[in-house]
């Protein structure tokens, strides 16, 4: 009898010692390391942005094909706010309109005379990343009772 | 046999009991290190907008003189706090801004010919904090019992002398003692962040340098350009714990652009720094886009 138990007992602990335990903490591990690059690809992306004051769609190709890379399927999002500063009767305003168009038209890309650049100083960019499906180590760390939000976060920054 | 087994057996449990610890501390991990370099992504974006914001109210600016950066601190502070919440997504509400600048321990604006430092201030004895700017402070220094002033690029200015404070131009000094003024002013705003930093959080015990004199001639930490420092401290954003990562951010100018207004065949004035080229002619230069607006020019949206 003991030696049913002992031995059911072994084979649970040789599953989760064998199996369990290095496919989750690999799959944890790639899975923050593809977060890492995703975040990277974000920041290289604003980076050339707020140097250059303008997208090209190659430019966004590269992003989306880079943040799809690393491994986790995203969505991916490019906004461009556009700050005004304007005068009315009570004085010297500043806002930021959001311009959402899409990015392979030719509004983010030059002005219409294809001479100067769609960004102007003190306009924003953001870029918005969002998971649409769990990763693989999302899906393991379920087991153990570890619940993750799917994973997006947004990055702006200003050109200079 | 049965007991070696056993014994196995046990230390084996122990091992696998240890696993989902170890998972959950990973994972924890991860996620606090991934917060932080976000964080750290987002502040450095926000800081160089905030530097940029500088420019746009200042005067005293000549055109023929680009390097000669003058930088005034109003709207350094919204345009951070602003940026900041686009990068989370929050709406820029005053509410949402206050929040953040509540976590700013200290500011930093080192211009030309002087420096801003801003700290959390009580401003009604009601335990309402807001940010408050310092007066401009000169770049002194003491040399044989003779208080000097100096600009950033670490040229003398002028000297203050004992009885009347009386401000003269020096036209030559040794060119050797440069060096050593950058080194004294950067030592100097070291000293204000960090007892301007500690007035703000009394329970951490570290402090901050900006390490000069171990970095000598090619070191990273100067300061010898207009720039603008922040340091964050407990801020919590986006939902998630207070993060105990203390951010210092650092930008610095090095020349500056100019609007240019024109009117258009229909008659409307718009500003742009990027105008087409065929207005330079008839086009006229403002210092910042807030001048032009005053001026009656109206944003020109690129079509």
């Amino acid at each position: 009898m003991t030696d049913t138990l002992s031995k059911a007992i072994g084979i649970v602990l040789s599953f989760i010692l064998l199996v369990f335990a290095p496919l989750t903490i690999n799959e944890v591990s790639d899975d923050s390391q593809a977060r890492r690059v995703i975040l990277n690809e974000v920041e290289n992306f604003i980076d050339m942005v707020t140097d250059k004051a303008y997208i090209t769609s190659y430019d966004v190709n590269d992003l989306i094909l880079g943040i799809n890379s690393s491994g986790i399927p995203c969505d991916v999002e490019v906004y461009r706010y556009e700050n005004y500063i304007y005068n009315d009767a009570s004085g010297v305003h500043t806002a930021y309109v959001c311009s959402n168009d899409d990015y392979f038209s030719s509004n983010f890309l030059k002005n219409n005379t294809g001479t100067q650049p769609a960004f102007k100083q003190g306009d924003m960019v953001k870029v918005t990343v969002t998971a649409i499906a769990s990763t693989g180590a999302q899906r393991l760390l379920k087991n153990i009772g570890v619940i993750t939000e799917p994973y997006s976060f947004s990055l702006a920054g200003t050109v200079r | 046999m049965k007991r070696f087994f056993g014994i196995v057996l046990m230390f084996v449990l122990t091992y696998a009991l240890f696993i989902p610890k170890m998972l959950y501390d990973s994972v924890d991990t991860d996620k606090k290190d991934f917060n932080n370099k976000l964080l750290a992504a987002a502040v450095d974006y926000a800081g160089e907008a905030a530097l940029s914001s500088c420019f746009e109210e200042n005067l005293g600016m000549e055109y023929d003189d680009i390097m000669n950066v003058v930088l005034t601190p109003e709207r350094a502070l919204d345009t951070f706090t602003a940026t900041l919440c686009t990068s989370y997504g929050i709406m820029p509400t005053t509410e949402a801004k206050q929040k953040i600048s509540a976590s700013i321990a200290t500011m930093l604006l080192a211009t030309n010919d002087g420096y801003y430092i801003a700290e959390q201030r009580d401003i009604n004895d009601q335990k309402e904090f807001e940010i408050v700017w310092s007066p401009k402070k000169a770049y002194c220094f003491e040399v044989s019992g003779t208080a000097y002033v100096a600009s950033i690029y670490g040229n003398v200015i002028g000297s203050i002398s004992g009885t009347g404070n009386t401000f003269k131009t020096l036209s030559s000094f040794p060119s050797d003692i440069y060096e050593r003024i950058n080194l004294m002013f950067n030592r100097d705003i070291g000293a204000a962040l960090d007892r301007y930093f500690k007035r703000f959080n009394q329970e951490n015990t570290f402090s901050f340098y900006l390490p000069v004199s171990d970095t000598g001639i090619t070191g990273v930490n100067r300061i010898e350009k207009p720039s603008l420092i922040i340091l964050l401290n407990n801020l919590s954003i986006g939902g998630s714990e207070p993060s105990d990562y203390v951010s210092i951010n650092g930008a610095s100018a090095e020349a500056r652009k100019y609007v240019v207004g024109w009117t258009d065949a229909y008659g409307t004035k718009y500003y742009s720094y990027n105008p087409p080229y065929n207005v330079y002619a008839n086009g006229v230069v403002f210092r910042n886009r807030a001048e032009a607006a005053r001026a009656g020019y109206y944003p020109y949206i690129n079509p």
